[in-house]
């Protein structure tokens, strides 16, 4: 053993880090994978690690489950229009209260909603073509007229 | 016996500090993770209202923050997840690297209050409760390692007792009955337990026999 301890930083530097544990982020993206490893043992005693969603506590762990969080990096620059805005105020929101996500079932309800939305009948172009229609037969009634004259 | 106070506090043999609450074995741990000779320290803190509080060091939010930290040469770290249970697995991950990087001869340091909570007393087989078993592999295998893993809890009836036993080192204050009738076996010295001035601990090795009495400073408490 040499007498000059090694430095973490000289750790980083000699270690792979591709092969390393993932973030937070990737971690909660893989939420219920489980390694080969975990998978052999759980295959010898033929045991879940995990509650299946048709259980109650696995159902409810479901709904609130705040995984994948979306990247704090999503909006690098710090003026960006484009990009900002709302996403901007979340994740103040989320420094601020300390929470990392919506639970599921928030987004399950708004994203519905706003499905919904997208199939509503759009009531302003179909005011718009009878205006439209409305329009050329005043104008014909118009030039009729004047034809007439 | 020969070992003293100093030497088993920063080898890299395991702690585990016992105790009910407002013993003093938290303040004792706090003081020892921020003056501990050992390279790098890492506090696996609770968030919100069970956070511990003054803990020295940067502050990690996930790996990431904990590996940029260690790139910035971060001597101690107060690492706050998401989740504790999955963080202490990707911790420990993470440490088996870094400790094959470096030849083994990087000195680390964990520190877990309320360990209980991680890594509980429960009768699911190894694969089956990963953040336990996480910590069973950091108290049986971290000493080679060398990376000193400390646990603390109030409530060692509640603590997986495999990881318990790997503690060579147990600092123990006084704590409930029932505690206390759960580490019956463990020759702890009872009547200097209770002897000794306030918020101090009685530092023991696995043997029983006792190694001198810790208590932290008053900055420190």
């Amino acid at each position: 053993m040499s007498d000059e301890k090694p430095s973490p930083s000289e750790a980083m530097r000699s270690l792979e880090v591709s092969d390393s544990p993932t973030s937070g982020t990737e971690a909660d993206a893989a939420d219920g994978a489980v390694d080969e490893a975990t998978e052999s043992h759980q295959a010898a005693e033929g045991v879940d690690a995990t509650p299946s969603i048709t259980s109650t506590k696995g159902f409810k762990q479901a709904i609130l489950r705040t995984s994948p969080s979306r990247p704090l990096h999503e909006v690098e620059s710090p003026w960006d229009p484009d990009r900002g805005g709302i996403t901007r105020i979340y994740r103040g929101l989320q420094k601020m209260l300390d929470f990392e996500g919506t639970p599921a079932i928030v987004d399950l309800v708004v994203g519905a909603a706003e499905w919904a939305h997208r199939f509503e009948p759009e009531g302003g172009e179909d005011d718009e073509q009878q205006e439209a229609t409305d329009e050329e037969a005043v104008l014909e009634d118009v030039l009729g007229e004047e034809a007439g004259v | 016996m020969d070992l003293t106070v100093e030497e088993a506090l920063t080898n890299a043999h395991n702690l585990a500090a016992l105790g009910a609450t407002q013993t003093g074995k938290t303040s004792f741990t706090r003081e020892l993770h921020a003056t501990t000779p050992r390279t790098v320290s890492i506090w696996l803190n609770e968030r919100g209202d069970h956070r511990v509080p003054d803990v020295e060091g940067v502050v990690a939010r996930d790996l990431e923050d904990v590996q940029e930290a260690f790139a910035n040469d971060a001597p101690r770290i107060e690492y706050l997840p998401a989740d504790r249970r999955e963080a202490i697995k990707n911790l420990q991950e993470f440490l088996w690297q870094v400790s094959d990087a470096t030849n083994r001869e990087l000195e680390l340091q964990v520190v877990v209050d309320e360990v209980d909570r991680v890594a509980e007393q429960s009768g699911k087989a190894f694969g089956n409760l990963p953040s336990r078993d996480a910590v069973r592999i950091m108290t049986s295998e971290g000493v080679k390692r060398n990376v000193k893993f400390v646990g603390i809890t109030q409530h060692p009836q509640q603590y997986d007792k495999e990881s318990l036993r790997n503690s060579r080192y147990r600092a123990v204050w006084p704590m409930s009955a029932e505690a206390q009738d759960s580490v019956s076996k463990y020759g702890f010295n009872w009547g200097r337990i209770h002897d000794v001035e306030r918020y101090r601990g009685v530092l023991h090795h696995m043997s029983g026999d006792v190694i001198g009495t810790v208590k932290a400073e008053e900055q420190y408490a």
